[in-house]
C-alpha cells in the first residue's frame, strides 16, 4: 500500500512535467520489467530496449491517466504489449533464443543450473501469452488481478489461463528435460 | 497438487539470476532529445527563404504608388 501510495504520488508529480519523479518511478521500475522482458524474449539487447521504449510510451501516456492508477500492472501491460509486438514484428513465436548454459561453480549448483536453462527451453516452446501469463503470475508474483489489468482479463479468467498454461509447460518440460536431470530431480 | 508444487519450484528458478538492467540515462537521453526544438533542415530552410522572397516580391509589385516611384526612379537615371 505504501508503495502504492509512493508511486501514486511520482504519477502525481510526472503528470505536471516533474522529470525527476519520472526517473525516480523508472529508477523503481527498470529492474523487474527489464527482468521480466529478458525472460520473455531470451535478449537482453531486445529487453533493455523494451524496457526503454515501455518507460518512453509510459512517459507520453502519464498526463492521460486517471487517479488511482495501478502503476506496476500499468507498466508491465506496456512493456507485455511492446513485447507482442515484438515478436509478431520479428516472428520470433517459434525462435526465441536460447542462451548457452553458465560455467557451473559447483555441483549442486550445476544441477540448478541446468534445470534453470531447461527451464527456459521448455518456456520457449509456449505461447508468448502462456510464457507472459506464467511468467507473471509464477516469477513476478502478481496477483490475479493485477495480471487481469496487464492481459485484460478477468482475475478469474487469469486463473484459468494460469492453470492451463502450467499444464502446457509440464508438457513442454518433460519433452526438452534430458534423461540425467529427470533422474537426479 | 505436487505435479503443480514442481511446476512452480521450476519457474522460481527463474528468479535466482537476472542481468542487470540499467535504463535511467537512455531514458533521459531520450526524453531530452524529444524535449529540445528540433532546427529545421537545411532544404526546409532554403525552401522557406524562397517562399519569403517570392511573397515579398509580391506584394511590394502589387503596390501602384511603389511601381511609380520606380518607374520615375528609372527614368531620371536614364536622363
Amino acid at each position: 500500500v505504501a508503495d502504492d501510495q509512493a508511486d501514486a504520488v511520482l504519477v502525481e508529480r510526472a503528470q505536471r512535467g516533474d522529470r525527476a519523479a519520472f526517473a525516480a518511478l523508472v529508477e523503481r521500475y527498470q529492474q523487474p520489467l527489464g527482468s521480466y522482458l529478458w525472460r520473455l524474449t531470451r535478449d537482453r539487447e531486445l529487453a533493455l530496449d523494451l524496457t526503454q521504449d515501455t518507460f518512453l510510451r509510459a512517459y507520453r501516456a502519464v498526463a492521460a491517466t486517471s487517479p488511482g492508477l495501478l502503476v506496476r500492472p500499468w507498466l508491465y501491460r506496456i512493456a507485455t504489449n511492446l513485447a507482442y509486438d515484438e515478436f509478431r514484428r520479428r516472428r520470433r513465436f517459434k525462435r526465441v533464443v536460447v542462451g548457452a548454459l553458465e560455467p557451473p561453480p559447483g555441483q549442486d549448483e550445476s544441477v540448478a543450473v541446468e534445470e534453470r536453462e531447461v527451464v527456459h527451453r521448455a518456456l520457449a516452446r509456449l505461447r508468448p501469452t502462456d510464457r507472459a501469463v506464467l511468467l507473471l503470475c509464477a516469477v513476478e508474483q502478481l496477483s490475479y488481478r493485477e495480471v487481469g489489468v496487464i492481459t485484460g482479463s478477468s482475475p478469474e479468467a487469469v486463473r484459468k489461463q494460469f492453470t492451463r498454461a502450467k499444464e502446457r509447460f509440464r508438457l513442454a518440460y518433460a519433452e526438452v528435460v534430458p534423461k540425467s536431470l529427470s533422474q537426479a530431480s | 497438487l505436487r505435479r503443480d508444487e514442481r511446476v512452480h519450484h521450476r519457474l522460481a528458478l527463474l528468479r535466482i539470476s537476472e542481468p542487470p538492467i540499467d535504463v535511467v540515462d537512455r531514458v533521459q537521453e531520450r526524453l531530452d532529445r524529444v524535449a529540445r526544438p528540433r532546427p529545421l533542415l537545411k532544404p526546409a530552410r532554403v525552401a522557406l527563404l524562397a517562399l519569403s522572397l517570392v511573397a515579398a516580391g509580391l506584394l511590394v509589385g502589387s503596390n501602384a504608388a511603389f511601381r511609380r516611384k520606380v518607374r520615375s526612379l528609372g527614368a531620371r537615371l536614364v536622363v
